[in-house]
């Protein structure tokens, strides 16, 4: 590829899709580097043009930001960190307003974090399952099951609660954290 | 509407808390910029490149170029084509010329990170992942992930940076999550990390 037709590309996916990439990343608690990230994500994709799936090249650049973030956490556990911050807020905010988020962000913090990732990926960055397959690094099949997965247990702690959820009491006791894993013995 | 009879998904886009995407054109213009910093080297003059590159960054832009650089000159040597970068091409120009800034217990000092390290894995775009034998600078936990550019890449080496292999133990400092090269990175050994352990706070 000719330098001034990658510079082109660059751009294009630039103008594309900045926006939209910046708000993924603040979405997963990075506000703060968040500009770092976004700048580090093209240049991985200015180094990679030729690697970028066609009509895919959103998710691709949300599944290099998200690698990213993942390695400069280190095993942090501070994936989805914005999710979390969202349901302690709704948690000390038990005014009528909030009473509605409040239950949908409580039972989305109750879920594991890969039941998290993957409802957000579809409602706030709006990617059907195949576009979530790229973003994972997985088939579009495994996206669609995850996701279809995900869907239930987030339903059934709505409808029914976070502690009385059969489907998360089960979920915690044999995939959650240890903290979960304790609370659903309990319950 | 009840949650509890609405789709899971239309109900999650309420608690976004990023419903908006638009960014303003200052902060647009500023990313990019940071970008075009990043992958700009022959349709900028020198001269205003100096302006803009932090001493950081243009360390390791020249440290990736001269990376590129040893690259073509084994190709060359060995009378073989290069293999083919993954991207667009990098044109060599003055980039060839040393690091900026040379290895000492001062400069390592000064970096986010400096420990004593075994690859346990090379990946994708020269990414190395170590078990972090000791800690010399910054906080670190039992094992890390660093671009290790020109220095994971088999039988390529750069400025002053070994060629990592697995199982390797190595001296590395850097910032952000860059190995730098330039002699920041060496195959370990006693009298080196005798001489980083001095600057450990």
């Amino acid at each position: 590829m000719e330098q001034t037709d990658a510079r082109r590309r660059l751009e294009a996916l630039f103008n594309a899709h900045h926006a939209e990439l910046m708000a993924f990343v603040r979405r997963r608690g990075a506000e703060a580097n968040a500009e770092d990230v976004a700048a580090d994500t093209f240049v991985v994709a200015w180094r990679r043009l030729d690697d970028i799936p066609a009509g895919a090249e959103r998710a691709w650049l949300f599944g290099v930001a998200r690698r990213l973030l993942a390695n400069s956490w280190r095993g942090q556990q501070r994936g989805m960190k914005a999710v979390e911050r969202l349901a302690a807020n709704a948690r000390s905010s038990p005014t009528v307003e909030t009473g509605v988020s409040s239950e949908l962000t409580t039972a989305l913090a109750a879920l594991r974090e890969a039941d998290r990732e993957v409802l957000t990926l579809a409602a706030w960055e709006e990617l059907t399952p195949a576009e979530i397959g790229v973003v994972l690094g997985i088939t579009r099949n495994a996206a669609a099951i995850r996701l279809h997965r995900a869907r239930a247990r987030f339903a059934s702690a709505l409808k029914y609660g976070v502690k009385e959820s059969r489907w998360l009491r089960t979920w915690n006791l044999v995939r959650g954290s240890p903290k979960q894993r304790r609370e659903a013995e309990h319950e | 509407m009840n949650n509890h009879s609405r789709d899971p998904i239309a109900a999650l886009r309420e608690i976004d808390p990023q419903p908006n995407h638009q960014l303003s054109p200052a902060v647009s213009g500023r990313l990019w910029a940071r970008i075009e910093e990043r992958i700009v080297t022959d349709t900028t003059a020198p001269a205003s490149r100096q302006s803009v590159f932090s001493p950081r960054r243009l360390m390791f832009a020249v440290s990736g170029v001269a990376a590129v650089a040893v690259a073509v000159a084994v190709a060359v040597l060995v009378n073989t084509s290069p293999a083919a970068p993954t991207g667009p091409s990098v044109p060599l120009g003055d980039a060839m010329a040393s690091c900026l800034d040379a290895e000492s217990a001062g400069t390592i000092a000064d970096r986010d990170f400096a420990f004593d390290g075994t690859v346990t894995a090379i990946g994708d775009e020269e990414r190395v992942t170590f078990t972090v034998n000791r800690v010399f600078v910054g906080d670190l936990g039992g094992e890390i992930t660093l671009v290790a550019s020109g220095m994971a890449a088999g039988h390529l080496t750069s400025n002053g940076g070994p060629g990592m292999e697995v199982g390797g133990r190595y001296l590395v400092s850097g910032d952000e999550d860059f190995a730098w090269s330039c002699g920041f990175t060496q195959t370990y050994s006693d009298a080196l990390a005798a001489e980083w352990d001095a600057i450990a706070p």
